[in-house]
């Protein structure tokens, strides 16, 4: 069953990296309903991107799986979003290194 | 008094172009495939003078540089590396990047760029290379200041060759290959952060696959290019040998176990052997290695070894549970993987089940193999195949291109070492084979290179002939000349009511086409001169180009339809005419 995926994940800001990980999506055909990205505060080498997008558990366990073998690409982890938070990724996006979106509360 | 003279302090710098060259040779590389252009012009300049040190060789089209590159790294293990211009000349590059990709093959292409301050402007011979190839590399990056050449390129060199090989691209403007610096010291990449390229061994896995393998009654082992990429070969032979369990290979794993081994099960996949395809259905256990489950080798997924337990060994973790869901999974590289699987396991016999892969063999022997042995009519690709494995010697490096004459000698050619089969797998690259055996003939002086093609694919890069001509490469050349496009014509009768649409070929007089490029040639129609004239193509001392006209309307049996499962194999054309439905 598809549903909202929290996806997060933190790599080296290389040129090309976005369309890197968005290419990954795309070739699977995932809908990306969020994406938000940005460097680290304190070091422009580094950045992470938060996403929502519409899949299957188990895609999202592939597209990670293509995610992480990008070389730029540090970790990437994803959570189920609780349908009744979906303003919450708003917020989650701002934190991108917390490991699911309850963290935050 | 005479004062030495002081060096001008621009004497102690180098160009951006210079500081690539020593890199490539820092990294080990001899040898260049390549073909200028406005873009790159720092880089060959700079070339003139390294003669001595890098060989470069100019193919006829970017695509023959891609594709030689590839075959110098299949037949070597060492990275292949090959030089284009901006523009044209980069996405010339691009369909050896996606066969390189696809078939994990390590090698990094260089590509000039127009000047940084001209990006994005749509300057002359302007193409974002980075975003278009990006899909088609392991890696790639843009270079636009001489200081970032040497980090650029030896992470290039790291990234190809480490973990699941595959091709690097670097972009280098032109005012960076122009810049003079002083040179960086060249310090070879030998880890990077984010990327891990040789997993751990755990022991857990090891334990846990040994254990099923310890326990299953029909247990079989299905090699791909990772146990030849990871120098597994002998591992393999000493886990089958003390396991007793038998071993077939995908296309690209051929050579990875001796065909005339006792335990070799044969080759999988679509034109693969029926004894191997049929107990893929029957088996308990798969041992998959090195190998990505690719379609051509299950068939219809749903219905692919139901029966069976299944471990999957593969340095690729993207590729454990992508197709087959593993019940073990083993994330290594195949020879450890193997090593430990050796030393974990019981010695065991599995006799009665060998003597099943025998008995359907004997279906395969008289439902296809007899058939083919009859020697009446036209000749057939499959005894030109058959008397060339007779007679090469064991060390010969075959390079298929893609069609009927590929799946042939895939079958009929006995593969008895790694790396003696240089084939374009995954992406099935038609005009692959005659750029790939010049790589590797360069990679291999005094191996003998045989270029098996069909009169299609030859026609996609024959212009590589003048490479051979220019070079007096030794590549032998083996045209099946059916005037068809003869692996589309074969599913055009099956699939689609013998409708051959537009895949009769008029072809040119090939032996004149070689001999305009100064190379012997010869054309056969009759059987009895086959072994004199492949005795002559192996003899020969420099390039030898051999046309061999065979059947027209001949068929590559068995067949797994597209669509079909493994075990539903044709073993001949079935009694109807009507098409045979596919998904
Ligand atoms: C670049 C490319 N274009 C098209 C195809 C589709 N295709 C696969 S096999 C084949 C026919 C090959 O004909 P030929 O080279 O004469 O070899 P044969 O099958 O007759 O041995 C074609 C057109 C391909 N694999 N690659």
């Amino acid at each position: 069953m598809k549903q909202d995926i929290n996806m997060f994940l933190i790599a080296e800001n290389n040129f090309s990296v976005l369309n890197r990980i968005v290419n990954i999506l795309n070739r699977r055909r995932v809908r990306i309903r969020r994406i938000s990205a940005h460097e680290e505060p304190d070091n422009f080498r580094r950045g992470s991107v938060s996403m929502v997008i519409h899949t299957t558990t188990d895609m999202a366990e592939k597209v990670k799986l293509q995610l992480e073998k990008l070389i730029e690409v540090e970790a990437v982890s994803y959570h189920l979003q609780p349908p009744l938070l979906e303003t919450l990724a708003v917020t989650t996006m701002n934190y991108p290194m917390a490991a699911s979106a309850t963290q935050i509360l | 008094m005479d004062v030495l003279p002081m060096k001008n302090k621009d004497e102690y710098l180098l160009s951006g172009a210079e500081i690539l060259l020593q890199g490539l040779v820092a990294e080990g590389v001899d040898t260049l495939f390549g073909y200028p252009g406005g873009a790159i012009m720092p880089v060959y300049d700079a070339l003139y003078d390294y003669n001595d040190r890098l060989r470069h060789i100019l193919v006829r089209h970017e695509q023959g540089a891609v594709h030689a590159a590839q075959g110098y790294a299949r037949a070597s293990g060492r990275v292949g590396v090959a030089l284009a211009t901006s523009g044209p000349g980069a996405t010339n590059l691009i369909t050896g990047l996606a066969d390189a990709m696809i078939d994990s093959t390590p090698i990094v292409c260089i590509t000039g760029q127009v000047f940084a301050h001209l990006l994005g402007t749509d300057a002359f011979q302007e193409i974002d290379v980075v975003n278009t190839t990006n899909p088609v590399t392991k890696w790639n990056v843009q270079v636009t200041e001489a200081a970032d050449i040497v980090p650029a390129l030896s992470k290039a060199f790291f990234i190809a060759r480490t973990g699941r090989p595959g091709p690097v691209l670097v972009d280098i403007t032109k005012n960076a290959q122009n810049e003079r610096i002083t040179p960086p010291e060249y310090r070879p990449c030998r880890s990077l952060r984010t990327y891990s390229p040789k997993p751990e061994l755990q022991p857990s896995q090891v334990l846990a696959a040994a254990a099923l393998i310890n326990e299953a009654k029909r247990p079989y082992l299905l090699a791909g290019q990772g146990v030849i990429l990871s120098g597994g070969t002998d591992a393999l032979r000493a886990f089958a040998e003390k396991t007793g369990i038998p071993v077939a290979c995908t296309l690209l794993g051929l050579g990875a176990f001796p065909t005339g081994h006792p335990l070799y099960a044969g080759f999988l996949g679509m034109h693969g052997n029926y004894a191997a395809n049929v107990n893929t259905n029957v088996c308990d256990l798969i041992i998959a290695v090195g190998m990505r489950f690719d379609d051509r080798v299950t068939g219809n997924v749903a219905t692919y070894a139901r029966q069976a337990r299944i471990i999957h060994v593969d340095i690729d973790k993207a590729e454990i549970n992508k197709i087959v869901r593993a019940d073990v999974a083993v994330h290594a590289d195949a020879r450890e993987a193997l090593e430990a699987l050796t030393a974990q396991c019981l010695p065991n016999r599995h006799d009665e089940w060998l003597s099943s892969f025998r008995q359907l063999s004997e279906v395969e022997d008289a439902k296809v193999m007899r058939q083919e042995a009859l020697r009446d009519g036209p000749v057939r690709m499959t005894e030109v195949v058959h008397d060339l494995f007779r007679q090469a010697p064991e060390n010969t490096i075959i390079v298929t291109d893609v069609g009927q004459h590929q799946m042939v000698t895939s079958r009929y050619f006995g593969f008895l070492r790694p790396r003696t089969h240089i084939t374009s797998g995954g992406a099935g690259t038609m005009g692959f084979a005659l750029p790939a055996a010049i790589g590797a003939a360069l990679a291999m002086p005094g191996t003998p290179v045989v270029a098996v093609v069909g009169d299609g694919g030859f026609q996609m890069t024959m212009q590589e002939l003048g490479t051979i001509m220019q070079y007096r490469i030794p590549v032998k050349i083996v045209l099946l000349n059916n005037s068809f496009l003869g692996m589309v014509r074969q599913w055009q009768q099956l699939f689609h009511g013998a409708r051959y649409s537009f895949t009769e070929i008029e072809n040119p007089d090939f032996v004149q086409v070689a001999r305009a490029y100064n190379i012997p040639a010869t054309r056969i129609d009759q059987r009895e001169e086959l072994p004199d004239v492949i005795q002559d193509l192996l003899a020969a001392e420099g390039p030898f180009f051999l046309e061999v006209v065979v059947a027209k309307e001949d068929n590559v049996f068995p067949m797994v339809p597209a669509g079909a499962g493994v075990a539903d194999m044709l073993l001949e054309l079935p009694v109807t005419r009507a098409p045979i439905q596919t998904e």
